[in-house]
């Protein structure tokens, strides 16, 4: 047995410690698995803050990297233990502690699944709105760290709206209760928001308290044909602009229809070069009444053809095939780069044009889909191929999109994170001195520089 | 026959969207993702393609604890073939440490009142074909696999009086033997294909409009796998593409065909268990409730999860015991929770292996529920 395994078979039971090569291998990346990779050293499966606490103790002691982990469904390479050590498998910390009505509030330990949880409070009559397509198996936990978002965005925001207080285990053990279930606190800096987004880098989010809304009674799932995809662009600002804001709004284009057909039935017309996949909800009068200004939009606007599916059964099939979408891609491409450059809604269509001239002069297959609704179209470059031209120009792609989307006034993260994979661009949105606080924050937390190091920003990171 | 290297294209498709989490009854239990497919497939990948990592005991342990349940290649989105890349890294595995098939041997039979593979000709046992009532409507051939063969006869009895009522004829060909698909579990995949080149020989020269199976196994085995095995050799390509086209789930087959017999009155609550290798035919989860909702007195209640697994992966859980009963607990208190006595599924590993933890229930093929309706039709 190695040191390591020996002094974490001390800490805790010898079932939640593994150290072969099998299971270091099973915990290596995230879903960018193609950018980085890296096995830990040893594999923790804790099931109790305290045990989380002994660790960290213990790690910041012996100066071991620690990496968090939920699902592994990220897409920055966020859990990807890049310096090795430890990864902290949160997911047997899932239970659903409990869930208040009168005060519309849950609390969970941060390694409840998302999906699950949701349909809990839904069978109460409750909300929870955030939806990363992820949500069948993504944590709470790694949808906090990340500030993750989803189609609901549009009207509903994302996690980090719905987050009121957490439990976390420090650095160097110690454990605090930031915010509270009340949905105002006005106490000291906001390190509740603090800790969200920060992506297991200044400590270990065990416990989650969350805010619920009332589950909207009525909802209504409708798909726009469009012919161009500046025409989608224009819609999703004018149905907005209209003064509807649907619960749901994605973009997706014809080569992606064409995949997700195998699985609706009738399947849609391929006729169209990108369609707008929505869903109304609210009382049944509400979505009635936006029903007849989405029609009257789309006839203004000339769309293709309106499709509203009446089923509920039928319309989890559309948004089943949207879910599955980006694995689904894989079908027919070799290789996905998945960037979550967003801008703000009115730049959507000037945005849409630009990522095609890009595609357009570098020969590249650039695909859009995401959440339309709030300017996060995912622009994902696609390889048919694998090879280092394609790997150049994809390159260059990524930096010219990250550019045109800061000049309009965008984001280089929407909802993913930085982690590894957008970190070189950190400086260019931020700038030095944004990055020198960051620093000096992560210092405050962490000063032996163990929490997840060599994220977020590049080179120096670590304290 | 396929080997490795011929998925390696197919491997490299996965996204690590670990959409199979959700999908692994191994994984959902012990909650280690060294256990869901996406790992499992990483690993095989690197021991067997990339060589980057060795053959050991621990990697032995790991691709053992794997029901084969093949969920994960049912849910995956971007159509990934796990379970066939599994079976082969059985069977790598198997000639690297010189071990033939595991299951204790594909081909021994277990202990009696333990359903599993028989070998030599299967005997069918079921007694006289009933002749068929009123015109014939279409003519099947019917493949009682080993454990309807062996140990529920009572199922394949009912297959047989149930299309007797609806005008099908059914026919039982001689000389057929068990379809592998255990073989193929264990990663004997030779064996497999033995199995298979002489029941396909038998099958694909039928002159009938259906050939019926009453287990999700040895329909997976006729519709998927014989295809798979059959890649190279035109001849019995052919003669699998035509055995696939002909098969169906006994349920399923009826349930398309439509019913003509009017079933009596069975009392009780009823509900269904879809087993986890249904997934070749789309139709075969919807055909219980279409075709036995109009019995009259049977109420049926639908389980909250439509897919989840019974724990008992062929004879995986003679070995794996603990991990097989927990899978099975969470099942059977859904069961309870829902208050059904009855429980029908077209699998008779999942029927053994339910009825041996639940002896409140009783568990059967949907056909025996309505060969029991249409027993109270003949005693009224
Ligand atoms: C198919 C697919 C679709 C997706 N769709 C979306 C989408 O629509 N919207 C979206 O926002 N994202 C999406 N994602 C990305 C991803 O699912 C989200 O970022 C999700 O929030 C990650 O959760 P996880 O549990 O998998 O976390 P992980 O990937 O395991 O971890 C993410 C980060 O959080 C940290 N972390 C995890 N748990 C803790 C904890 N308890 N304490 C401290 N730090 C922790 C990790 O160290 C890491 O930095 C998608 C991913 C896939 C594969
Ligand atoms: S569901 Fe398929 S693509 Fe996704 S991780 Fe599993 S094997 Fe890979
Ligand atoms: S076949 Fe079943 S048990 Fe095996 S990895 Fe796939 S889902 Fe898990």
């Amino acid at each position: 047995m190695s040191g390591l395994a020996r002094d974490l078979t001390a800490l805790l039971d010898s079932g939640k410690v593994l150290t072969d090569p099998e299971d270091c291998h099973a915990y290596a990346c995230d879903a960018v698995y193609y950018f980085a990779r890296r096995a830990p050293e040893a594999v923790v499966l804790p099931e109790t803050p305290q045990e989380i606490s002994g660790i960290l103790r213990y790690a910041s002691d012996q100066k071991i990297p620690v990496t968090p982990r939920g699902a592994g469904t990220g897409l920055s390479a966020g859990c990807t233990p890049v310096q090795g050590g430890i990864v902290l498998d949160m997911k047997r910390m899932n239970r659903v502690l409990e869930i208040n009505r009168g005060n519309m509030t849950a609390r969970v330990e941060s390694g409840a699944v998302l999906g699950p949880f949701q349909q809990q409070v839904e069978a109460m009559g409750l909300f929870y709105p955030p939806d990363p397509q992820s949500q069948e198996v993504s944590t709470i936990g790694g949808n906090v760290s990340t500030r993750a978002g989803g189609p609901r965005g549009v009207k509903y925001g994302t996690t980090a709206h719905y987050v009121l207080g957490l439990e976390v285990v420090l650095p160097d053990g110690e454990m605090i209760r930031t915010g509270g279930t009340c949905v105002k606190q006005s106490v000291g800096y906001d390190l509740t928001h603090l800790m969200t987004g920060a992506e297991g880098t200044l400590g270990v989010i065990t416990k989650v308290n969350l805010r619920l809304l009332p589950l909207p009674p009525a909802h209504r799932t409708a798909v726009i044909v469009c012919e161009t995809l500046d025409q989608a662009a224009m819609l999703v600002s004018e149905i907005i602009a209209e003064g509807t804001i649907p619960a749901r709004l994605e973009y997706v284009t014809s080569g992606a229809v064409q995949l997700m057909n195998a699985t609706l039935t009738p399947p849609l017309s391929t006729d169209g070069e990108a369609y707008l996949f929505t869903e109304l909800d609210g009382s049944p009068a509400q979505v009635e009444e936006d029903t007849q200004r989405l029609r009257s939009v789309c006839d203004r606007l000339e769309a293709m053809e309106l499709r509203i599916i009446g089923d509920e059964r039928e319309a989890e099939t559309y948004w089943r095939a949207r879910r599955n979408l980006a694995p689904t891609l894989l079908r027919l491409f070799k290789k996905m780069i998945v960037e979550d450059v967003t801008v703000p809604r009115d730049r959507i269509p000037d945005f849409v044009r630009a990522l095609q001239s890009i595609s357009a002069s570098l020969g590249l297959i650039i695909g859009i889909g995401g959440h339309a609704g709030d300017g996060n179209i995912h622009p994902s470059i696609m390889f048919p191929e694998i090879n280092d031209d394609l790997e150049a120009k994809a390159k260059e792609a990524v930096r010219r999109i990250v550019r045109t989307g800061l000049e309009m006034g965008g984001t280089i993260s929407g909802e993913h994170g930085i982690g590894l994979h957008k970190a070189e661009f950190l400086v260019w949105e931020l700038g030095e001195a944004q990055i020198a606080l960051l620093k000096r924050i992560k210092k405050a937390f962490d000063p032996r520089g163990i929490m997840n190091p060599g994220k977020i920003w590049q080179e120096g990171g670590e304290a | 026959m396929r080997h490795l290297e011929d998925y390696e294209d197919a491997i490299s498709r996965c996204f690590h969207c670990q959409i199979c989490q959700a999908a692994c009854p191994v994984y959902l239990q012990d909650l280690l993702e060294t256990y869901c497919a996406r790992a499992r497939l990483g690993l095989v990948q690197a021991v067997f393609l990339e060589q980057t990592l060795n053959v050991t005991p621990r990697l032995r342990e790991v691709m053992d604890r794997c029901l084969f349940c093949t969920r994960c290649t049912r849910h995956c989105p971007a159509g990934v073939p796990l379970d066939d890349v599994f079976a082969l890294a059985r069977e790598n595995l198997g000639k690297q440490l010189g071990e033939q098939g595991r299951d204790g041997g594909a081909w021994t039979a277990p202990d009696a009142g333990v359903p599993g593979p028989v070998a030599g000709p299967l005997k069918s046992g079921l007694g006289e074909i009933p002749a068929v009532k009123g015109p014939v409507r279409a003519r099947v051939a019917y493949y009682p696999g080993c454990a309807t063969s062996r140990l529920f006869q009572d199922t394949g009895q009912a297959v047989l009086r149930v299309m007797s009522e609806n005008g099908v004829q059914v026919m039982i060909p001689e000389g057929l033997s068990c379809c592998g698909f255990p073989a193929y579990v264990a990663g004997d995949l030779h064996t497999f294909r033995r199995a298979m080149q002489e029941n396909l020989s038998i099958l694909s020269g039928l002159d009938v409009d259906a050939i019926l199976v009453d287990c999700a196994s040895c329909g997976m085995a006729f519709k998927v796998k014989a295809g798979e095995v059959a890649k190279g050799d035109g001849a019995m390509e052919d003669q699998a593409a035509r055995v696939a086209e002909k098969t169906w789930e006994a349920t399923d087959y009826l349930n398309h065909l439509g019913p003509v017999a009017e079933p009596g009155a069975v009392a009780g609550v009823w509900t269904y268990h879809a087993p986890c290798r249904i997934g070749w035919t789309p139709t075969a989860e919807e055909a219980p409730e279409a075709l036995l909702q109009d019995i009259p007195g049977a109420q049926y209640e639908a389980l909250e999860t439509t897919g989840a697994c019974c724990g008992a992966g062929d004879l995986f859980h003679l070995r794996h015991g603990e991990l097989s009963r927990s899978i099975r607990t969470k099942r059977l208190k859904e069961i309870r929770r829902n208050g059904a006595h009855t429980v029908v599924t077209q699998c008779p590993f999942c029927r053994y292996y339910l009825q041996q933890g639940g002896s409140d229930l009783e568990v059967m093929h949907p056909l025996a529920f309505l060969a029991r309706a249409y027993g109270e039709m003949r005693e009224a």
